[in-house]
């Protein structure tokens, strides 16, 4: 089931949130069961048959987590430890990877391996990534759960259970134990709404413009076309856009909806592309999983104890694996390649003492703008390695985005603009309505670069304009913040013609 | 208490009761006459399932098409050059803009070095099209090129589709039409006419009648008297003789008319193809026929063909230029 669905909007979530405050009353227990439950409802909602296999993770992992705790040596724990994460990554290496792995082989020894089609579940690489973490916390100590059914509940929480945010045991067991957590706040309720309401924007109203955009030019060089200059940076920046916007608005709407049931998710985007560097782009984007892997991948690998170039080293391998996590794909191993290789570079530049953050004066803000500049290219640069279907095709794209291929502008092009942009001029390969997907682009780097995200505007609410639209003096939600809230949620749900699935439920 | 008159009853009331009670109340409009009209799609949408076709105007860069098709909204899709063309077929798709004499140098200034041109007309702009002089002596863009419709639109997203248009208010206009002459909008109308067997032709609820647009009235229909183009001169004169007139009979002329005016239609059209040297494809019997074997061969609410009609469309054409592509290189033409 999707969030910007009818059947998510009007069937699914006003029943399961009245079930969960008028069970509340009767006892938390049967609250935090019915969560769980509609949790798998929404689950299966999209195939039934996966139910089980969730189910059956969950029931295991939670088991050797039982068992793992009750060792009273860490040398007693690690068989058993061993033993649960390998069979976790086994799942997620036949369901995801398999057919990759075959394929590889395959090319290279001229055999014909084959295992048939496999169905990726949903969600697998969140649930299993999540619960490979309580298990190594369960093993340092760190945790100790032994509810099942706020277990069940941390897994399975419909609003992160597909996409994440990427949860730690440690954020939300305490918070399912709290009688805090099932009373009604009608606080919490609106201002989940509210960030809700924006999450679906974003996806709806522009996410789901810019796919218009950004698809026929990926879709193009899949079909054998060179692009040219402009259309290849149109495609790039669509995608750029697109991709934050459709994610950060699924972790927007997550965050919301956990919200409204009185539980704090962590936030997972901080407006990314305002980052002046490559590590602060990685403290601003998914943010959850970017802890995810310094925690569990970076830190274990030794992190930074073993000297810089082990430490480089641990970057590099973190980040290829990060991005192998994304998808069975090489464009996805070549993605973290570049993005390892980018933090490489900007911890040299820290390494050998030049810092942005230790610039004063004059040249402090000019130099802050060529750097977030200079990142948001290279970001979008990563980006089409990540949203390719082969290595050689996005090598094509980098090409045109370079002058490689040319540009299409014709001598008459002043006499002529708004004539050329709506006739695609710019745009031999794919021949987009270049009239309409400027000013989009135009309007989405507006946002991104100049405007607050979600969190800012419904909890921080520092810009004056800001304040004025939501906030009373008092800091509650006004009148102008119900009618301006209801106005988007109104668009976004005229606009709901077509659910379109999000990006990040392919990971 | 306060917070539920404050916030959450204007969420409530803007963003959900409203939204729910429009769409409730009417229905998305997707039909162009139900969207000229102010017509319902309750009554007009059609309702059996159709076939998924891929729209693609082209496979090719302007100077790589081998074929040219230059054609009006029923080419703007490109879902019957992508059941008519296979994929060694390059091909390219342009919208009519001011056809002119300079013709060729426009074709020339976009790089465009068709071997075959296919012109694309509906019936009741043959005229407009094909017979009419050129009067145009400023050098304009000669044509104008199609978007490509590489996803499903979605036309009621505020930031790129006719949003307002897609929840007009057709259901009490129609309660309130006068009769089956009914005429709603502008630019010539719609009209509600009854169509014999309609609802074994069409699968909309109100498949008794079905729309028309009023232009099929009041712009010539084929046949016509005259035959000289100046269209086809100013493509001959630009070197390109290798022509395709295909004219995409009006929906009236299909659904409304007798079989005899239908032969009448092809005939002139055989008569034109003769005197100006070029291909024509006579469709007006052929889908005569169709509308009976092909529910929905054009949509009840819509002007145009239905994904089905285009794609019988595309394979009937692409067919045909194959084989008579074959029969001039046989023919060492």
């Amino acid at each position: 089931m999707l969030f910007n669905s009818y059947e998510f909007l009007f069937v699914f979530l006003p029943i399961s949130l009245a079930g969960f405050f008028v069970l509340a009353r009767i006892g938390t227990r049967f609250a935090a069961a019915w969560l769980g439950l509609a949790s798998l409802g929404f689950y299966g909602f999209w195939n039934p048959k996966f139910v089980a296999l969730l189910l059956a993770s969950i029931a295991t992992n939670f088991a050797f987590g039982v068992l793992i705790g009750r060792q009273r040596a860490m040398r007693d724990a690690k068989p058993l430890l061993t033993i649960a994460v390998c069979a976790n990554l086994a799942l997620l290496f036949y369901f995801k990877y398999a057919n990759f792995f075959l394929d590889n082989v395959n090319t290279l020894s001229g055999w014909e391996l084959n295992i048939g089609t496999v169905v990726l579940p949903l969600g697998i690489s969140f649930f299993t990534f999540t619960q490979i973490a309580f298990l190594v916390d369960t093993y340092r100590g760190k945790a100790d759960e032994a509810d099942f059914i706020n277990y069940l509940l941390f897994v399975t929480f419909f609003p992160h259970l597909i996409a994440g945010p990427v949860l730690h045991h440690g954020q939300m067991m305490p918070q399912f134990r709290k009688v805090e957590t099932y009373r009604w706040n009608p606080q919490d309720v609106a201002k989940g709404a509210a960030i809700f309401i924006i999450g679906l924007a974003k996806k709806v109203l522009i996410a789901d413009s810019l796919a218009e955009y950004a698809t026929p030019v990926f879709n193009a060089v899949a079909q054998g076309q060179k692009l040219q200059f402009l259309e290849a940076w149109v495609g790039a920046l669509a995608y750029t856009l697109q991709l934050y916007f459709d994610f950060s608005g699924y972790s927007d709407m997550a965050v919301g909806l956990a919200l409204m049931f009185g539980i704090r998710i962590p936030i997972n985007f901080n407006s990314p592309y305002k980052a002046a560097s490559i590590i602060e782009f990685w403290r601003r984007w998914h943010i959850t999983l970017s802890t995810f892997l310094r925690d569990y991948l970076y830190i274990p690998l030794g992190g930074s104890r073993r000297g810089e170039l082990r430490r480089f080293l641990n970057l590099f391998v973190t980040m290829v694996l990060g991005g192998l996590w994304h998808g069975a794909n090489w464009t996805f191993v070549v993605w973290g390649a570049l993005h390892g290789a980018l933090l490489m570079a900007n911890h040299g530049l820290h390494v050998v003492g030049i810092r942005l953050d230790r610039v004063q004066g004059l040249w402090s803000m000019p130099l802050h703008v060529v750097a977030t500049a200079l990142t948001f290219i290279l970001v979008v640069y990563a980006w089409v390695f990540f949203r390719s279907d082969s290595i050689g095709n996005a090598w094509s794209i980098v090409q045109s985005m370079t002058l490689v291929h040319g540009i299409s502008v014709t001598p008459t092009l002043a006499a002529h603009w708004p004539q050329i942009l709506s006739e695609g001029g710019f745009f031999p390969a794919t021949r987009l309505a270049g009239s309409s997907a400027v000013p989009l682009i135009a309007a989405g780097l507006t946002i991104v670069f100049f405007l607050p995200n979600s969190q800012e505007l419904v909890l921080e609410t520092k810009q004056r304009w800001c304040r004025f639209i939501l906030r009373r003096a008092d800091g509650e939600f006004g009148l102008r913040a119900g009618l301006a809230l209801g106005c988007v949620l109104a668009v976004s749900i005229w606009s709901l013609t077509r659910a379109s699935e999000f990006l990040y439920f392919q990971f | 208490m306060k917070l539920l008159f404050r916030f959450f009853l204007p969420v409530l009331l803007l963003g959900i009761v409203i939204p729910v009670a429009t769409m409730a109340l009417v229905q998305p409009i997707a039909g162009d006459l139900t969207r000229v009209g102010f017509l319902p799609e309750r009554a007009f949408g059609w309702n059996a399932p159709q076939p998924p076709v891929l729209g693609s105007p082209g496979n090719a860069a302007s100077n790589e098409a081998e074929i040219l098709v230059v054609g009006d909204s029923f080419s703007w899709t490109g879902k019957w050059q992508h059941s008519a063309f296979n994929r060694k077929q390059r091909y390219i798709s342009y919208g009519f803009g001011d056809i002119c004499a300079d013709f060729g140098a426009y074709l020339q200034k976009k790089g465009l070095r068709p071997e075959t041109v296919v012109i694309e007309v509906v019936e009741r702009m043959f005229e407009q099209r094909l017979l009419s002089p050129c009067s145009n002596s400023e050098l304009r863009p000669a044509l104008s090129n199609m978007s490509a419709p590489t996803l499903p639109r979605r036309d009621t997203n505020l930031l790129t589709g006719a949003f307002g248009a897609k929840y007009a208010i057709g259901g009490a206009l129609y309660l309130a039409r006068p009769g089956p002459q009914y005429r709603a909008g502008n630019g010539g109308g719609v009209h509600v006419r009854a169509v014999a067997d309609g609802c074994r032709r069409f699968s909309h609820s109100d498949c008794d009648n079905a729309l028309f647009l009023g232009d099929d009235d009041n712009l010539p229909s084929l046949p016509l008297s005259r035959f000289d183009s100046p269209m086809v001169a100013a493509l001959n004169a630009a070197g390109i003789h290798n022509i395709v007139i295909v004219v995409i009979p009006n929906k009236t002329s299909v659904y409304l008319r007798s079989e005899k005016q239908a032969r009448d239609a092809d005939a002139y059209l055989t008569e034109f193809g003769v005197r100006n040297r070029v291909r024509t494809v006579p469709l007006n019997t052929l889908f005569y026929a169709f509308k009976d074997r092909y529910r929905d061969f054009y949509f009840g609410n819509d002007s145009h063909l239905s994904n089905e009609g285009m794609i019988v469309l595309g394979r009937h054409l692409g067919e045909l230029l194959r084989s008579q592509a074959i029969t001039s290189a046989e023919n060492g033409q």
